[in-house]
């Protein structure tokens, strides 16, 4: 760190963590799953924490609907998210190695991806594929982190952290977005952010339950 | 169904929360009856998950702990 030139976000990062710190964040492979409200935020806050080697799987384009709450903007509706995403997160730390894939994930290809990765982060919308990404991956990596049951406007639940197995699960667990509960960015964005904030302690050592 | 009338009970931590199931049921038994789907269903037994395919062979003993979170759509 001390060879290599800083750039502009290391070197206000070093304000905030000791140089140990910002090595050890900096050493650590996170792969996730959807780059949609979950996975956008979650990329978002991880690179600007200083997270720089990320894979990130998602076959959608962006549409109007997901403006609401996804890291994108107007002018980028019909653009492939992940093409954005890795644009966006290379925007804030330009040496960060972001390995996307345009793809719709399936089970049966699952160890062509994140292999290496010391996190992996669950940020699906549909449940069947929420579920399933979980099952797949929780004992080929060291932990896991789930947002499950972020929706809601007029009926809301709190949001907790649950450990189960390995797997830190973020979220009501309660409220389906398809079930009249809209997604909104409010809500969707604190369970970014409690997901990030695992990762982020795991990584540091800190434990996330507290 | 009265967990008493199947003869002994054991007292199972649900998500933190004690109950009684009869002696016999396996995880499959107590998910079915607790979850309504249960193909959304992560479980755990004593720290461990316990993939869908080993819940039947999944014997319970009284005091153990499970955490079950079922999934739910949205991101």
């Amino acid at each position: 760190m001390t060879i290599k030139q800083l750039n502009a976000l290391e070197q206000g990062l070093l304000r905030y963590l000791s140089q140990e710190q910002l090595k050890k964040i900096q050493s650590v492979n996170v792969g996730i799953g959807g780059a949609g409200g979950l996975g956008s935020n979650v990329a978002m806050m991880l690179v600007r924490t200083g997270f720089k080697q990320i894979e990130i799987i998602d076959h959608d384009v962006i549409e109007p609907s997901n403006l609401n709450r996804q890291q994108y903007f107007a002018d980028e509706v019909g653009f492939p998210k992940v093409d954005v995403l890795q644009k966006r997160l290379l925007a804030i730390n330009p040496d960060a190695q972001i390995t996307i894939h345009r793809i719709k994930w399936a089970p049966q290809e699952a160890q062509k991806y994140f292999q290496g990765c010391d996190f992996i982060v669950e940020a699906f919308d549909q449940v069947d594929g929420k579920h399933t990404f979980v099952d797949t991956y929780h004992d080929k990596v060291k932990f896991m982190v789930s947002g499950v049951g972020m929706a809601g406007l007029t009926q809301k639940k709190s949001m907790t952290l649950r450990k189960i197995g390995n797997v830190y699960i973020a979220g009501d667990t309660q409220t389906c977005s398809h079930q009249g509960h809209p997604p909104m960015a409010p809500r969707v964005t604190q369970c970014a952010a409690m997901m990030a904030e695992v990762v982020l302690d795991l990584t540091l050592g800190i434990n996330p339950l507290k | 169904m009265n967990a008493e009338s199947e003869g002994n009970t054991m007292n199972i931590l649900v998500n933190g929360h004690p109950k009684d199931f009869p002696e016999a049921h396996n995880l499959k038994n107590i998910i079915e009856q607790l979850c309504a789907q249960t193909s959304r269903v992560m479980a755990e037994v004593n720290g461990k998950i316990i993939r869908s395919p080993q819940w039947e062979s999944t014997p319970l003993k009284d005091g153990d702990k499970i955490e079950l979170v079922s999934f739910v759509g949205g991101g």
